[in-house]
């Protein structure tokens, strides 16, 4: 079996990741298995799937957490440090969240495609979506995904 | 086994006789000298207890079994490290670091670890800034040790609260002759959890009294304070006086305090070349991570102008670091 990436909806998270190589969101979140994440939004799939390289499933999005990891001598935890202010800098408000490392954009783990438009009434998740890589990338719209 | 443990026993029981008055010298010295450093530098709050190794603890640890027919210890006389040992209890976690920048300027530091970053960061646990260090040679003339054994001393650091868990967790875990069940270790957790929400909340409890002094202020321990690491990383990278969020001055303070600045100039000196290229490192880091405070600037010089000087100075193990 292929791997698998979990498509996540949301407005900010693709331009967020561009900038951080990180996805922060909703505390304890899953991601059904995926090893990598795609990102919709604007009515498209955009054309990068980075691999998952590292997942804490919720710390405080508070300014001592960001400042106290950012500052440590662990390299992961200096990321998810990153990552949390980042987030508190664009607003991010929950008390605690969920941080997803991933392969920078610049990476070669991270694979990229053509973005897939999405043409329907509606949109094509609000949510998640779980979708064989291989599908995504031989894809030319959503509507070669099917109903995922 | 059981007649080479007795006469193992008996061989050490003898060094153990021989050398326990050293052994309490050291461990009186060591009471004097560090409990006299934390009066003279007002560190009122901090209670320091010491011990010399008993006899039969000594005899169960060096006799230990090393599951396959041997000794865990090849020579416990010279492999122990906790032969003299000492505690130093402090009111709340934050005030861990006072005392921790306080021992290592007095002792040669020979390990650090701080057991919470040893552990899971997400799992609350045990915590407790341990040190393994030994007098520098002239405090040895000084304090009448010349002919007293040269053993290293072990101190641990921690809050009242992190050692009434340790203390409480201990019995539990290891003192009975139950195992204990996933059920309680789920519920140990918990309470330390909990006993670090209530540490949290009585600093924030300080602030509001307006005791910030007592929050992660240690200049009366010849360190420089919050405020004024904020004031040396906001001059350092130009920015506005009185922006640099608290939070981040105090992970900052933690770093040069690691890195074993104390004032200002001594920080400024670690920065090397670094030193007044800070607003155009700040310039070109904001480019790309705009939430780029002052503290994270001067944190990446240090890094920079260092190499890899920065996690060794740091204690941190350097497989995987970058």
């Amino acid at each position: 079996m292929g791997e698998r990436a979990c498509v996540v909806a949301g407005a900010g998270a693709w331009s967020f990741y561009l900038a951080t190589g990180a996805w922060v969101g909703q505390e304890n979140r899953r991601f059904g298995g995926a090893e990598r994440l795609g990102f919709y939004s604007g009515r498209q799939i955009h054309g990068a799937l980075p691999r998952i390289r590292h997942v804490v499933g919720s710390v405080p999005l508070t300014p001592e957490e960001a400042a106290g990891r950012t500052l440590g001598t662990d390299p992961v935890q200096r990321l998810v440090g990153e990552a949390l202010a980042a987030a508190l800098h664009d607003g991010m408000a929950s008390p605690r969240v969920a941080v997803v490392l991933l392969s920078p954009a610049d990476d070669p783990d991270t694979l990229t495609m053509e973005p897939l438009a999405h043409d329907g009434d509606a949109a094509w998740t609000m949510f998640q979506r779980v979708v064989d890589v291989d599908r995504l990338r031989a894809a030319s719209s959503t509507a070669d995904l099917g109903a995922g | 086994m059981g007649t080479a443990r007795e006469q193992r026993r008996e061989e050490l029981a003898a060094w153990y006789d021989e050398h326990v008055d050293g052994l309490r010298r050291v461990e009186a010295a060591l009471r004097d000298h560090l409990g006299g450093a934390i009066t003279a530098a007002g560190l009122d709050d901090a209670r320091l207890e010491t011990r010399t190794k008993a006899r039969e603890s000594f005899l169960a640890k060096a006799t230990k079994s090393d599951g396959r027919g041997g000794f865990k210890y090849a020579d416990p006389t010279s492999q122990l490290t906790d032969f003299v040992g000492a505690r130093v209890l402090v009111p709340l976690s934050a005030d861990v670091a006072p005392v921790a920048r306080l021992v290592q300027r007095l002792y040669l530091v020979e390990e650090m670890s701080d057991q919470r970053a040893d552990q899971l960061l997400d799992v609350p646990g045990y915590q407790s800034l341990h040190f393994l260090l030994r007098f520098r040679p002239e405090d040895r003339e000084v304090l009448g040790l010349a002919d007293a054994p040269d053993v290293p001393v072990e101190v641990q650091v921690r809050s009242i609260l992190q050692h009434a868990w340790a203390a409480l967790q201990h019995d539990v875990m290891y003192k009975g002759e139950r195992v204990p069940t996933d059920r309680v270790r789920r519920r140990l957790i918990a309470l330390a959890g909990l006993l670090e929400l209530a540490d949290h909340e009585f600093m924030s409890v300080r602030v509001e009294h307006g005791d910030s002094a007592g929050m992660l202020d240690d200049a009366h321990a010849g360190g420089f304070d919050v405020a004024g690491v904020g004031a040396w990383a906001e001059e350092y990278v130009g920015d506005e006086a009185g922006s640099e969020p608290a939070a981040w001055a105090a992970a900052l303070r933690g770093v040069l305090g690691e890195l074993g600045a104390t004032d200002p100039g001594e920080a400024t000196s670690l920065l090397g070349a670094w030193a007044d290229r800070g607003s155009e490192l700040a310039l070109t880091v904001r480019a790309t991570r705009p939430w780029a405070t002052a503290s994270y600037v001067a944190d990446l010089a240090l890094r920079e102008a260092l190499g890899e000087d920065y996690l060794t100075r740091r204690g941190a193990r350097q497989d995987g670091a970058s």
